[in-house]
């Protein structure tokens, strides 16, 4: 595993994927930093243009953008109380007071370092722990698949924000959004309403650009209006004291191991990590009333967790071929580009890629540390670039983007109406993750219940029997009815 | 390949470019090749290895623009059926289309548009898990007659890989299978090894890839063991491995690359491409390609391409009346 | 009743309706060739969860709620007024720029410097300023991405050149 992980420095180490993930890395901290733009519509828009790279030098630079975004949004969190990501929510808490109270320095250190944190121990499991995965996951069959699929789906809609029944109806309508086309198990067109154009389906890059860029326009095009107190970078040094990280040792481990496992769930990315080690860094604290105040251990907690949850994401992705969080579906676009179908098999037939992946994710983090303690002053002023000319011109890039990869106008009136729709389910409260993540794995999972059920002949026992698929289904029925329980137990406490 | 003969290629596709006037006027702006696949795979990287060598030796006096309309085949296909027959849209497709005709999919088809050129062959490995029990095709065609557990075939529904299968079920009346929707390409590979199927088909790139050591030979660590070639004669790369015929299986089917015209389009646009084609195919950048994925260089126009095309779905149409879709 | 209820009454019967149309398009779908399901029941249950789920918010919706978390202090100066007006504008913008695109009738350089443009000046507060920032920027996005995804990208666009 070392020489294969040594194989894997080396292929960074060649000029062209080191440049590459340097430049992922600075455009996606840069991105992460202006609100209103994100880490996924930046790895969106330039999803088409990977297709011109070889498939090393794609990964390198979406891995680059990747964790440069999800670090770079606590920028702007915590000078603007705008969260440059989603991710970065929780970092507006405790940073954006820190940053007003006069220590703007100081935030942006404690988050630097912690993002830093967080990223060098996610990788070390995923160095270490997806190869062990992978070989464990070989012996997933169809039933298999399936189950997990679906406790992934549920997991995700109860962890979102929100109540839960709005978490399942965005899944539910992910899962239906995903049916028109060429049904892949029976090759028959189903939901085309008989018009060939639909024969294709709804595709991937116009619905993620739709749901998560064009609404996100449409919000900001309705808030255009929006100042933003200015708070200067004035103050003390960004970089931490060695008597900062020893003080905050246990917080950074702890939001570290929250978000990497949390990362690790299928399909639960980021913005989950920060808001569990969040709470549990305030309920475990002896001052939680200081939380919300301008806390350090606030900062830390949010943004150790968030950048942690990057490494582990990539684990079931490299291991089983189901992304960690939606970013990771990107990054499964990008491979499949290139043939290359992550999954159990990336290991056998694709061991130097893998690698790579792997490398550039520790170089990606060294470099994101170096970017942002060097130039985070200078990104903050980054954040009051007039959004009247930002927008327009992310917007034809859009159209421009989702009409570029498969040459058909379709495409584009599709990105359009889910931006519409997006933007109206968000209002109303109802989350986009379980949307996406339901339209991403509802096909992977009707085709593994199906080629399952085509091997028994129909017979549906082995979903019980088979111990990985049982506990799967287990699972999924306790994720169902936890919050009926939760609901239960404070009727009782009221009583 | 000899100086000689690229240099015959070279004045041949010259002498085309000045035979006629009518030549001269076509193409007069740049010609689109629509490719009805996402961008990377196999029929993608074909025609854009061409377009390298027709630009390369500036065998067209304009631009070929390779456009990727992915999603399904059926929508990019459709697309160039319905375009104006001006001589400037073509369709790179391959076997599926007839599959999905075939199978009632879609109710348009090979017939409704005009063939332009044949370039490029591969045949499939009928390969089974190297743990499997099968040791020939002998030994799996027998499990697959006695009626008992039966054997199941990794597919892509109405695809290369399915037709094979259909095909090798049906050169032995008695024999039948199970099928198992598993994908197309890089699915069947983990379905074999995992042992979720039984038999599926391999490129022969893919089994030299994942099961050839370097000497040509099966390596004794490899993951599955090819049982049967479906070529005519033993690929030259992997000669160890009988084809079906050799074995008594009558199973003949080679997937290739075909561009097609909308009907209708003019025939001096037809023969331009094809003159084109068939000059590049004998470059080296095509030969490199060929080479590397294991391809035969066929290359097959005009009345010799129509008669394989009728030939071609006459074998399929009745083994693939099997999968058609009753409404 | 306020707003956000009445959208989730909207979504909610708009769900509904989906899951109707799902259920009517997929009643025709024939029976599995080689599979034992078919392509029907998955979009089936799928349609008949998402109109039970969405018919449980819309009975939710009516049902007396209980008092919602104080939901933290607002500052005074963080509440913006949404210009509706420019969200109707960039809508109505793009899907012209959309037809026009697909009907190849302009080039796309000149075509997309106009869009570029229109929405900056309807966007920035300042119209003097807004003009010739929409210049500034509309003709470099323009003919830079009809560069960039014509010659260096061959994307099938409308080029007048």
């Amino acid at each position: 595993m070392i020489e294969s992980l040594l194989n894997g420095f080396l292929s960074m180490a060649s000029p062209w994927p080191f440049f590459f993930v340097l430049f992922g890395t600075f455009l996606g901290v840069t991105i992460g930093a202006i609100p209103g733009l994100s880490g996924s519509m930046l790895i969106a828009l330039t999803l088409p243009l990977t297709y011109y790279m070889d498939a090393l030098t794609a990964v390198s630079l979406i891995i680059g953008m990747y964790v440069g975004s999800v670090a770079g949004g606590l920028i702007s969190a915590s000078l603007l109380r705008m969260p440059g990501t989603a991710a970065a929510v929780m970092t507006t808490f405790d940073g954006y007071p820190m940053a007003r109270s006069g220590r703007p320095g100081r935030a942006l250190g404690l988050g630097i370092a912690a993002s830093f944190v967080g990223g060098l121990f996610s990788w070390v499991v995923l160095a270490t722990m997806s190869k062990p995965i992978s070989v464990w996951a070989t012996g997933f069959g169809p039933f298999e698949y399936f189950t997990l699929i679906l406790s992934a789906l549920v997991l995700i809609a109860a962890v979102s924000q929100g109540s839960m029944l709005k978490g399942l109806i965005a899944g539910a309508f992910g899962v239906l959004v995903s049916m028109p086309g060429i049904d892949p198990s029976s090759g028959q067109p189903r939901m085309t309403w008989d018009w060939y154009a639909l024969n294709g389906g709804l595709k991937l890059m116009p619905v993620l650009l739709g749901a998560f860029v064009v609404s996100q326009i449409l919000k900001d095009v309705l808030e255009i209006d929006r100042k933003f107190k200015r708070v200067d970078l004035v103050d003390d040094s960004i970089i931490l004291k060695l008597s900062d990280y020893r003080k905050q040792a246990v917080n950074f481990i702890r939001s570290s191991a929250i978000g990497t496992v949390i990362g690790i769930l299928p399909g639960v990315g980021a913005n989950i990590g920060s808001v569990v080690s969040y709470t549990a860094a305030k309920n475990t604290s002896r001052e939680p009333e200081k939380f919300g105040t301008g806390h350090d251990d606030g900062i830390v907690a949010s943004e150790a967790a968030n950048n942690a949850t990057v490494g582990g994401a990539l684990i079931p992705l490299i291991a089983m071929g189901i992304p960690g969080s939606i970013i990771d579906v990107f990054l499964i676009a990008a491979l499949m580009i290139h043939s290359i179908q992550p999954g159990p098999y990336l290991f056998i037939n694709n061991a130097d890629i893998v690698w790579a992946m792997i490398a550039a994710c520790l170089l990606a983090n060294i470099m994101m540390f170096v970017i942002m303690a060097s130039f985070a002053g200078r990104m903050s002023q980054l954040m009051y670039l007039p959004r009247a000319y930002l927008l327009p011109v992310v917007l034809t890039f859009c159209i421009v983007g989702a009409f570029a990869l498969d040459n058909t106008m379709l495409d584009v009136w599709v990105m359009l109406a889910f931006g519409v729709i997006g933007f109206f389910m968000e209002r109303a409260g109802i989350p986009l993750g379980p949307f996406i993540i339901g339209f991403i794995l509802a096909p992977l999972a009707e085709v593994k219940l199906r080629s399952g059920l085509s091997a028994t002949a129909g017979d549906i026992t082995p979903i019980f029997t088979r111990p990985l698929s049982l506990t799967f289904l287990i699972l999924t029925l306790v994720l169902l009815l936890m919050p009926f329980y939760g609901a239960f137990k404070r009727r009782r406490a009221e009583v | 390949m000899t100086h000689t003969k690229k240099l015959g290629a070279a004045l041949l596709a010259a002498s085309f470019a000045f035979a006629s006037p009518a030549w001269a006027e076509w193409p007069e702006k740049p010609i689109k090749i629509i490719v009805p696949f996402g961008a990377g795979g196999t029929a993608d990287t074909i025609p854009r290895t061409f377009e390298k060598a027709i630009s390369a030796g500036k065998l067209l006096n304009q631009p070929m623009k390779i456009l990727n309309v992915g999603g399904h085949f059926s929508v990019g296909s459709r697309r160039v059926m319905e375009a104006e027959p001006d001589g400037y849209e073509f369709l790179l497709i391959q076997i599926a289309l007839m599959g999905a005709e075939a199978m009632g999919a879609i109710k348009f088809g090979w017939r409704d548009f005009e063939p332009v050129a044949l370039t490029g062959r591969f045949c499939n490995m009928i390969s089974v898990s190297a743990k499997s029990k099968y040791q020939t095709l002998e030994d799996l065609m027998e499990d697959a007659r006695d009626g008992g557990d039966p054997v199941l075939a990794g597919v892509n529904i109405g695809g290369q890989n399915h037709i094979t299968m259909i095909l090798l079920e049906s050169s032995d009346p008695k024999a039948s299978f199970r099928h198992v929707q598993t994908g197309g390409g890089t699915k069947v590979f983990p379905a074999l090894v995992g042992g979720h199927i039984d038999v599926g088909t391999q490129t022969t790139l893919e089994i030299v890839n994942n099961s050839v050591g370097p000497d040509g030979k099966l390596a004794p660590d490899a993951p599955l063991r090819p049982i049967a070639y479906t070529g005519t004669e033993r690929d030259p790369q992997v000669p160890s491995v009988p084809t079906a015929t050799e074995q008594g299986y009558k199973v003949n089917f080679c997937p290739d690359f075909w561009w097609l015209a909308p009907k209708g389009t003019p025939q001096e646009a037809i023969d331009g491409l094809a003159d084109a084609l068939q000059a590049a195919a004998d470059s080296p950048g095509v030969k490199k390609l060929y080479e590397s994925k294991g391809f035969l260089p066929t290359f097959l126009r005009g009345q010799e391409f129509k008669d394989y095309l009728v030939g071609m779905w006459n074998n399929l149409e009745g083994p693939l009346a099997k999968i058609k879709q009753k409404k | 009743m306020d707003s956000s209820k009445i959208l989730e009454i909207v979504i909610a019967i708009a769900f509904m309706s989906v899951a109707v149309a799902v259920f009517v398009e997929v009643r025709d779908l024939p029976p599995g060739l080689i599979d034992p399901l078919g392509s029907a029941p998955v979009p089936r249950w799928t349609a008949a969860i998402l109109f039970m789920l969405s018919l449980a918010m819309l009975v939710k919706v009516f049902l007396p709620s209980k008092e919602l978390p104080a939901a933290e202090p607002v500052e005074a100066d963080d509440v913006v007024v949404e210009r509706i007006g420019a969200g109707v504008g960039v809508a109505l913008l793009t899907v012209l720029y959309v037809v026009v695109l697909a009907s190849r009738a302009v080039g796309f350089s000149v075509l997309t410097a106009a869009f570029v443009f229109a929405l900056v000046v309807l966007l920035s507060q300042n119209r003097i300023r807004g003009t010739w920032t929409g210049l500034a920027l509309g003709i470099p996005v323009g003919f830079g991405c009809e560069y960039l995804f014509t010659q260096v990208f061959v994307v099938d666009l409308p080029t007048w050149w």
